[in-house]
């Protein structure tokens, strides 16, 4: 309430007035003087934010390994400004405004800044938050006006896992595979990972759902057939109905198009707890991007996951898992969003004239990516598995003739046989996965 | 005596003598500028109009009217309203009849005071600004293997403070200037006042302008709430807010200047049995009418004595009939009949008693007295 926090719960007409913390405001009745509160004194945001060294005037960028704006040159280190949110940032309400003017994106195709450093003029695009200038190569962070205050990004995770650390975990993830070629196993030494901040989505939602379904419950009866009694499985169907409560906290959808659906689920994991204030501090020298999926469409996505978790909930809700006839209604209650920047380092590497590309989950180090695949290592080990069988199956066809041994190598060939071929498919598909984009 | 102009009822009217009556059964005060003759209360129709000095009334019973809303009823509303009021009563008294009614119509003006001031304040409030969120509604079906959804539209309030100085001039703001207007409106309604405030009040010949019996020190709280209620509907519209709640303010108030709004009533009777006139009170606006209904003992009761005297004549013809049956045996069946009947007529009898008796019983004539 801002009752509480425009500071008047102990103050009284006959003190001061105005009381402190407020100021006039326009009035649309003559006669009537109209004081509201001060908006909150936050310093004014510079457009671009350069990134100097204070001692030598060299550029500083952030430093995962120091958490901090660091000089290569100097060595100066300044730690940044580190405000841990977690889960309770601030999230905004799905205001018809909002709504509208986010789907009205940025406006621009690009825009020119002066970089302050060497005064040199710099095209940068849309949607970019971050600019290194091409000509003194210092770090420009942008903090464009929004349409909106709330569409600007106001929390982040910063990056915990520094490039020798992805190197490391790249270097696993390329060589404990026996699918991989072995002239992979240095190509890791030659990816070039780029960290950067993408624009992600949160939402909330309290979902209360109504459902109605057709239950079905075994009955075992006991009729009279054929001359004697039998015991018979009847499914007997009762309507069931009922009413479920389930808050959804934090769906993640990405707020950019430009990377992999597939990957990023898999690195997706990332722990809201260590949500910060955003700072530009955080961005210096690492790029950084706007949204390009507008808040209303990374709603639908976010229902669409929503609805159907809320569908299975509802239908575990039945006495039993047998279900005909299931119809439900859903209300969503209290929804919020949230417009976070979240870090991951993204790299392409080439193998055989292909290029394939990797990330890792700035914050934990999860990868994903793809990888190209030995496909004769792959059919060797598919026929080394399935050979047995077929010799197994062939010298029980042979024997079959002279006796019942012939019947037993046959059966155990056959069986080996399907087990293989199980398995065969199984590796076929998980290797033919390894280099899906 | 020339009609006035409510134009010209300013203090100079209040001041002439002769026209100045008082009820001596409910001490009701009135100004009755006509040529006719003052007859009984227009209000009880149970005490007679008693002419009074100018010098007996107090201050604020000479408050001069500013304003008056007219009469708008037609006579044909009138005589609608009063058909629709003595429809359904049993055994209706004689002279209760739209054509009497119309007869006997007064017309009252109702006093209420109006005040004008000069407000200096300073107020504090919390001002809601309306919003609108958007939100879903979804639906699914097995048998269609979809999901169908909707979105809908909330409108929320966003509260925060305001606060400021007020220095304003406020016009006519009303308080009763009678005890008992609570309970007149309560029964025949409010009035409208927006609109259709006539500065002008057309004809006052046979119109009893009723005086305030409150004094306008005991209406001040009412006047001060509705002074409040419009303050804090100005500074909402100031703030350029949706809403507004927990208004508070430390006023004061200059140059006050009370004067007089009247009320539009129709007010007319009728009598009982006992010779109680029983009034009947119509809103003059909207044509509201109340009043108490009341069925005619004495018209049941002749109807219920002709049907038991008829009974009667029915009984001592059967006996004839019936001591006859003894030379005719067949006079028998005849006599048998007549008595049956006459016993129906008797039991009959006692129906338009019984349906007087419960149509008044729970009418009762205090309740006229507001």
């Amino acid at each position: 309430m801002p009752e509480s926090s425009a500071g008047l719960d102990n103050w009284n007409m006959k003190d001061d007035f105005p009381p402190t913390g407020f100021e006039l405001t326009a009035s649309s009745i003559k006669g009537i003087e109209v004081y509201k509160p001060k908006p909150s004194e936050e310093a004014p945001q510079k457009e671009v934010v350069d990134f100097d060294c204070p001692q030598c005037g060299a550029t500083t960028a952030f430093s995962v390994e120091n958490s901090g704006l660091t000089c290569s040159f100097c060595g100066y280190f300044e730690p940044a400004e580190e405000q841990i949110v977690g889960k309770d940032a601030q999230s905004f309400e799905f205001k018809v405004e909002t709504l509208q003017q986010s789907a009205q994106g940025w406006g621009e195709v690009r825009s020119e800044i002066e970089c302050q450093n060497c005064g040199a003029e710099t095209s940068i695009p849309v949607g970019s938050l971050t600019s290194k200038c091409l000509f003194c190569g210092s770090n420009k962070v942008i903090q464009r006006r929004a349409v909106q205050e709330e569409l600007r990004p106001k929390f982040l995770i910063p990056f915990k896992i520094d490039l020798q650390k992805v190197r490391a975990i790249t270097k696993t993830w390329l060589q404990n595979d026996w699918r991989l070629p072995e002239s992979l196993k240095e190509v890791y030494r030659e990816a070039d990972y780029q960290g950067l901040y993408l624009p992600f989505w949160t939402f909330d939602s309290l979902t209360l759902a109504d459902w109605k379904a057709e239950v079905g419950h075994e009955r075992i009866k006991r009729v009279f057939e054929d001359g004697e009694w039998k015991t018979r499985t009847e499914i007997e169907w009762r309507w069931e109905s009922g009413h479920v409560e389930h808050k959804f906290d934090d769906v993640l959808i990405k707020g950019t198009d430009r990377i992999s659906d597939l990957h990023f689920k898999k690195i997706s994991n990332y722990d809201l707890q260590e949500l910060i204030v955003y700072n530009p501090e955080y961005l210096a020298g690492i790029y950084a991007k706007s949204y390009d999926i507008p808040l209303e469409k990374a709603w639908e996505s976010s229902r669409n996951e929503i609805r159907e978790a809320i569908r299975q909930i509802c239908r575990n809700h039945a006495s039993t898992p047998r279900i005909r006839n299931f119809s439900m209604t859903l209300d969503y209650d209290d929804e919020s969003w949230r417009y976070i920047l979240l870090p991951i380092y993204l790299a392409v590497y080439n193998y055989q004239n292909d290029a394939f590309q990797v990330m890792v989950n700035g914050q934990n180090g999860e990868i994903s990516g793809q990888r190209p695949v030995d496909w004769t290592k792959v059919w060797l080990v598919i026929a080394g598995i399935i050979m047995p069988g077929i010799l197994f199956a062939l010298i029980g066809l042979v024997t079959f003739p002279f006796g019942g041994i012939g019947g037993i190598v046959g059966l155990v060939g056959f069986v080996l046989l399907i087990a293989g071929l199980i398995a065969s498919f199984f590796i076929f598909q998980s290797a033919n996965q390894m280099d899906d984009i | 005596m020339k009609t006035p102009t409510a134009i010209e009822i300013r203090e100079d009217t209040y001041q002439i003598d002769g026209s100045y009556y008082v009820c001596n059964n409910c001490g009701w005060l009135y100004l009755y500028i006509s040529e006719k003759p003052v007859e009984m209360c227009p209000r009880c129709f149970s005490g007679m109009l008693t002419p009074i000095s100018v010098k007996n009334l107090q201050d604020f019973q000479k408050n001069p009217v500013e304003k008056a809303l007219p009469f708008q009823m037609q006579l044909v509303e009138l005589s609608a309203a009063f058909r629709k009021f003595g429809s359904g009563i049993p055994f209706a008294p004689k002279d209760l009849t739209p054509g009497d009614l119309l007869q006997k119509v007064r017309k009252i003006y109702l006093p209420m005071f109006m005040v004008d001031t000069r407000v200096k304040a300073k107020w504090w409030a919390e001002t809601g600004f309306d919003y609108g969120v958007v939100s879903h509604k979804a639906r699914y079906d097995d048998n269609q293997r979809e999901w169908t959804s909707k979105k809908v539209q909330e409108i929320r309030i966003r509260w925060e403070p305001r606060l400021g100085f007020l220095e304003r001039e406020y016009n006519n703001v009303i308080a009763p200037a009678l005890e008992e207007h609570n309970s007149i409106v309560s029964r025949i309604g409010d009035f409208r006042f927006n609109g259709n405030i006539s500065k002008k009040v057309e004809n006052l010949d046979d119109v009893y302008i009723c005086l305030p019996n409150r004094k306008a020190s005991d209406a001040w709280p009412d006047a001060l709430a509705d002074l409040q209620r419009v303050a804090s509907e100005d500074c909402r519209k100031a703030s350029g807010a949706d809403q507004l709640r927990g208004f508070k303010w430390e006023p004061d108030f200059l140059n006050k200047e009370w004067t007089l709004l009247l009320l539009p009533i129709y007010s007319t009777f009728y009598s009982n049995e006992e010779g109680d006139l029983l009034p009947v009170m119509i809103q003059g606006q909207t044509g509201k009418i109340f009043g108490i209904r009341r069925a005619s003992m004495k018209k049941a009761k002749r109807i219920s004595l002709i049907l038991i005297a008829f009974s009667a004549g029915l009984f001592l013809l059967s006996a004839l009939i019936l001591a006859g049956s003894i030379t005719f045996p067949i006079f028998l069946v005849f006599s048998i009949i007549g008595f049956l009947f006459s016993i129906l007529f008797c039991l009959g009898a006692s129906i338009p008693v019984l349906l007087v008796w419960n149509f008044n019983r729970n009418k009762n004539l205090t309740e006229m007295n507001f």
